[in-house]
């Protein structure tokens, strides 16, 4: 019942015709007459067909790996070689000797940014301090954020959808311009200039995702996702003018880009420090004299660590702030 | 360098077609009955043509495949409800008759044993073996060049007719149809031998890496 119908013997080349109509065109029912027709003819019609269909159905099972969707969290690596006496409608012996491939990974140091080309024509520009990485070889347009920023300029590829995970935030996209920022907490924000993206914060679905077009952004973290809009101080992007703008942020999320753009580290002395909130847009360059005006605006002061790092801690309660600059 | 900003504006999702308990399910949608209305005929009709007059009767079988999609909550992102009512209804016919293998298989002392079939082999070391197939599958499939998988996946993942799939490229349908049928010869033959072989393509192979 089981020896392998020749694909392309003439038998072969029909039935995979016939498998390959039942979805690709219509079917209307005197359409399966002929087809039953067909398979009574004789039963070599009838296996060449179940074993064309056998794998017409394993292509379409394929969908949670193959489609371009990313990976979950641990990037899948092809399985370890192995050989099994295969029984079934496509009786074989499978010699597998895959190998272990996972994707290329993008990193970049402190202070300093880096393009990166993809095959497809995408360009990125991935900020300092940041790594990312492709979920697999085979999977160039799934790409997984680990931290920090990048921007990104998608082009199309015939509907193949450009993923980027972020967290718990999967951005899907068709071809557009947009940033996705990964900060300290669990918070993404995703910012977009051109096109439309897709976000959701359950990876594994698009469930509940919502669509961001030009001009707006999201914030996904742990209780849903919040859209916003950007105004022209918080360009997509706009780092990679060596731009930040941060609209009632947390301290510790402003602290997390700096040190990546700084070679010299800025720690947080308490968690409560780091839920202040800040207002800001300055230039990168500018960023000592932003930390060194910290203290006028929240209450806080910088210490030394002793070691050629600086904390930012909490303000003594009983000292007035410090006197503003008129 | 500290200045005000605009309030962020919070948009709250809205919910579409939700029923009772918050749930967008496809049965609610207008596309459900126009799916059942239009696919029933050529799903019974099919089914019968493919698996006989059963048992199990084609009719129940569509009629499961049809529940199935009306559970289906609307946001799942699926393939073409006409392909999915196909595809299930196949399944669950092949499930069906690998059960009812078994049973006479048991009955009947006289069968081969050494028949080497699917009703033969184990649950689990056809699953095993499902399991390498499909990554030999997958492998073979990321190796298509560009036009061959997204043709191939369209059709296979998406459901699309080889029509639509023409429209969305702006080809021809007569090349879809011819590129389809490469990728899934490819596919075949690799699952025979066990190893991607991609002659027989036309224009380039063009391997990505």
């Amino acid at each position: 019942m089981n020896e392998a119908v020749d694909p392309d013997s003439p038998i072969g080349r029909t039935a995979r015709a016939w498998a390959l109509a039942v979805v690709g065109e219509d079917f209307p029912p005197e359409r399966s007459r002929r087809f039953g027709a067909w398979l009574d003819a004789d039963p070599l019609h009838r296996r060449a067909y179940e074993q064309a269909e056998a794998v017409v159905m394993m292509l379409g099972a394929l969908r949670t790996s193959t489609a371009s969707e990313p990976a979950r969290r641990p990037a899948p690596r092809w399985r370890v070689p192995a050989v099994v006496a295969a029984g079934g409608l496509l009786a074989a012996c499978l010699a597998l000797a895959v190998v272990a491939l996972p994707g290329p990974a993008y990193e970049t140091p402190a202070g300093q940014s880096r393009q990166i080309a993809l095959a497809d024509g995408s360009q990125i520009t991935l900020a300092p301090g940041s790594r990312l990485r492709a979920a697999s070889r085979w999977r160039p347009r799934a790409l997984s954020l680990d931290r920090g920023e990048a921007f990104f300029v998608v082009a199309h590829q015939g509907g193949q959808p450009f993923t980027v995970q972020a967290g718990d935030a999967l951005v899907r996209v068709v071809g557009t311009r947009f940033n996705v920022h990964r900060g300290a907490g669990r918070a993404v924000r995703v910012e977009v200039e051109q096109g439309v993206v897709q976000v959701s914060n359950r990876p594994d679905s698009q469930d509940g995702a919502v669509t961001l077009r030009a001009g707006q952004t999201v914030v996904a973290d742990g209780r849903g996702l919040t859209l916003g809009t950007l105004d022209q101080a918080q360009s997509a992007g706009g780092w990679r003018q060596g731009r930040l703008a941060y609209d009632d942020a947390f301290l510790a999320e402003v602290v997390a880009d700096l040190n990546r753009y700084s070679r010299q580290p800025l720690a947080i002395g308490s968690p409560a420090t780091g839920r202040l909130k800040v207002t800001a847009a300055f230039d990168v360059a500018q960023a000592e004299r932003f930390v060194a005006e910290l203290p006028r605006v929240l209450p806080v002061r910088l210490t030394s660590d002793g070691h050629g790092g600086r904390i930012l801690v909490a303000a003594d309660p009983n000292r007035a702030p410090e006197p503003r600059a008129p | 360098m500290f200045e005000a900003k605009a309030p962020k504006l919070r948009i709250v999702r809205p919910s579409v077609g939700a029923d009772r308990d918050g749930r967008d399910r496809w049965r609610d949608r207008p596309s459900y009955s126009a799916t059942y209305a239009r696919e029933w005929r050529d799903l019974c009709a099919f089914l019968r043509a493919r698996f006989g007059p059963g048992p199990p009767d084609p009719e129940d079988v569509a009629q499961q495949a049809f529940f199935k999609l009306g559970e289906l909550e609307g946001a799942e992102r699926i393939e073409s409800p006409r392909a999915f009512v196909f595809r299930v209804a196949i399944n669950l016919m092949l499930d069906e008759r690998r059960s009812q293998a078994r049973v006479s298989r048991t009955l009947d002392a006289s069968a081969p044993l050494l028949a080497i079939d699917s009703e033969e082999t184990p649950d689990l070391e056809r699953s095993l073996i499902a399991k390498q197939q499909m990554g030999l599958l997958e492998k073979v499939v990321q190796g298509l060049p560009d036009r061959h998988r997204q043709y191939l996946l369209a059709n296979r993942l998406e459901g699309q007719s080889f029509v639509a799939i023409a429209e969305r490229f702006g080809v021809s349908q007569s090349l879809v149809r011819k590129t389809v049928e490469e990728a899934l010869a490819v596919c075949q033959r690799a699952l025979i031998h066990g190893t991607a072989d991609y002659r027989g393509l036309s224009r380039e192979r063009s391997r990505r890496s």
